[in-house]
């Protein structure tokens, strides 16, 4: 697992972790992963970060692409998934950084996704009755978005919001370009409208013990506005393409 | 329209035009935006300095003042700028996306490569 290389052997499974200063968390991050999902590659999408990120994951002798300036989490991820996708990864999971996300679970949403067939399996707070307990504009905003989802593609997925995915190269290819927040419920419809296969698998979370959320109250009110409209686009995308399934 | 009100527009079309000047002088704005700010400045002063071309401007856009022809041409022509810098900004941001991911793959790709850090072994997931 010491992550992609060009001419090296490579697995089949790429964990791409996008990182925003998270020097506190990431080297501990790495190590689980180390320990849970040895078979895999890891790769770390480093977003401008001006902590220490960069030196952690090196000292964690894990593949990064640092990108020269703070591109956001969704133009970050593309990179990785343009990286996949050059590499032919067959298989990428994200990952959140900031230990929020417990790698113990990585082989249990690889194994979701083998036993289901999905192409996109989300780790789930609240599949099987999870709670979530934030803020509560927040909460009624991921309600919203799951009933939204819901209607639209005709499958309740009950965590709309999270960021532990496990996705094959026919559902992270089409999100390369192309406009897309944060992979929410935006990139649920476009997928569900492609024809792909989406799961649900449980998994625990933890609060963040560092760093910060990407989310200000600033960006938590744009967000319903911006995921609509890129709703709305992607499914206009969707319907000018072939389906995927 | 009044004399004063032609002088004060004019005063501010030449302290824009001014100001933009000194602002390509310093190279801090490009040939293009400040063509296009001195063009405007010029073309505003001409339609209220000129009787027949302000009379064309007001036929063309009926409004119950004469004076506020000048306005909805001035409100328009921001307006229509505001879109286009954001089409511009736009076009900016995803060239920058581009590069900075370019850069970033690319460094990642010619480390991969690097000698002392080769072969690397991963083992293959149940295949
Ligand atoms: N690449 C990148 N990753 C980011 C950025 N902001 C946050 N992240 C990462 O995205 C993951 C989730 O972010 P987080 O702020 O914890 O979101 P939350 O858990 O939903 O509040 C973490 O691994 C962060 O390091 C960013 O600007 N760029
Ligand atoms: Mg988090």
């Amino acid at each position: 697992m010491e992550g992609p290389s060009v001419t090296g052997t490579r697995g089949s499974v790429l964990i791409l972790m996008p990182a925003f200063n998270e020097a506190g968390t990431i080297g501990m991050v790495l190590e689980r992963v180390r320990q849970h999902a040895r078979d895999c590659d890891v790769l770390v999408v480093n977003d401008g970060s001006r902590d220490g990120t960069r030196g952690a994951v090196e000292a964690a002798g894990v593949a990064q692409i640092v990108l020269p300036c703070n591109l956001g989490y969704g133009p970050a991820l593309q990179a990785g998934f343009r990286y996949a996708e050059m590499a032919g990864y067959p298989t990428v999971v994200l990952l959140d950084a900031d230990g929020q996300h417990d790698p113990a679970d990585i082989p249990r949403v690889l194994e979701a996704m083998d036993r289901s067939g999905a192409d996109v399996v989300i780790g789930s707070r609240f599949v099987n009755g999870g709670w979530y307990s934030g803020p509560l504009p927040r909460r009624l905003g991921m309600q919203f978005f799951s009933l939204v989802t819901g209607l639209v593609i005709g499958q309740r997925i009950f965590d709309t919001t999270s960021g532990f995915k496990a996705l094959r190269r026919v559902a992270y290819r089409p999100l390369i370009s192309g406009h897309f927040l944060d992979f929410h419920a935006e990139c649920l419809v476009f997928w569900g409208k492609l024809g792909l296969r989406i799961a649900e698998v449980p998994i625990a979370t933890r609060p963040r013990s560092d760093g910060r959320s990407m989310y200000s109250w600033f960006t938590l009110m744009n967000y319903p506005f911006k995921t609509l409209m890129l709703m709305m686009l992607g499914l206009m995308d969707a319907r000018r393409r072939r389906p995927l399934r | 329209m009044n004399l004063q009100a032609v002088l004060a527009i004019n005063a501010i079309g030449i302290g824009i035009i001014v100001f933009v000047l000194s602002l390509l002088r310093r190279q801090r704005l490009h040939i293009g935006y400040g063509a296009l700010w001195i063009g405007a400045s010029v073309l505003g002063m001409l339609v209220v300095s000129a009787p027949p071309v302000f009379r064309l401007v007001t036929r063309v856009i009926p409004t119950s003042l004469p004076f506020q022809a000048v306005v909805v041409m001035a409100l328009s022509f921001i307006f229509i700028v505001l879109i286009y810098f954001s089409v511009q900004l736009s076009a900016l941001l995803r060239r920058v996306t581009d590069i900075a991911q370019h850069i970033g793959i690319s460094e990642l790709e010619a480390k991969s490569q690097a000698p002392e850090r080769n072969p690397v072994e991963v083992e293959k997931r149940g295949e």
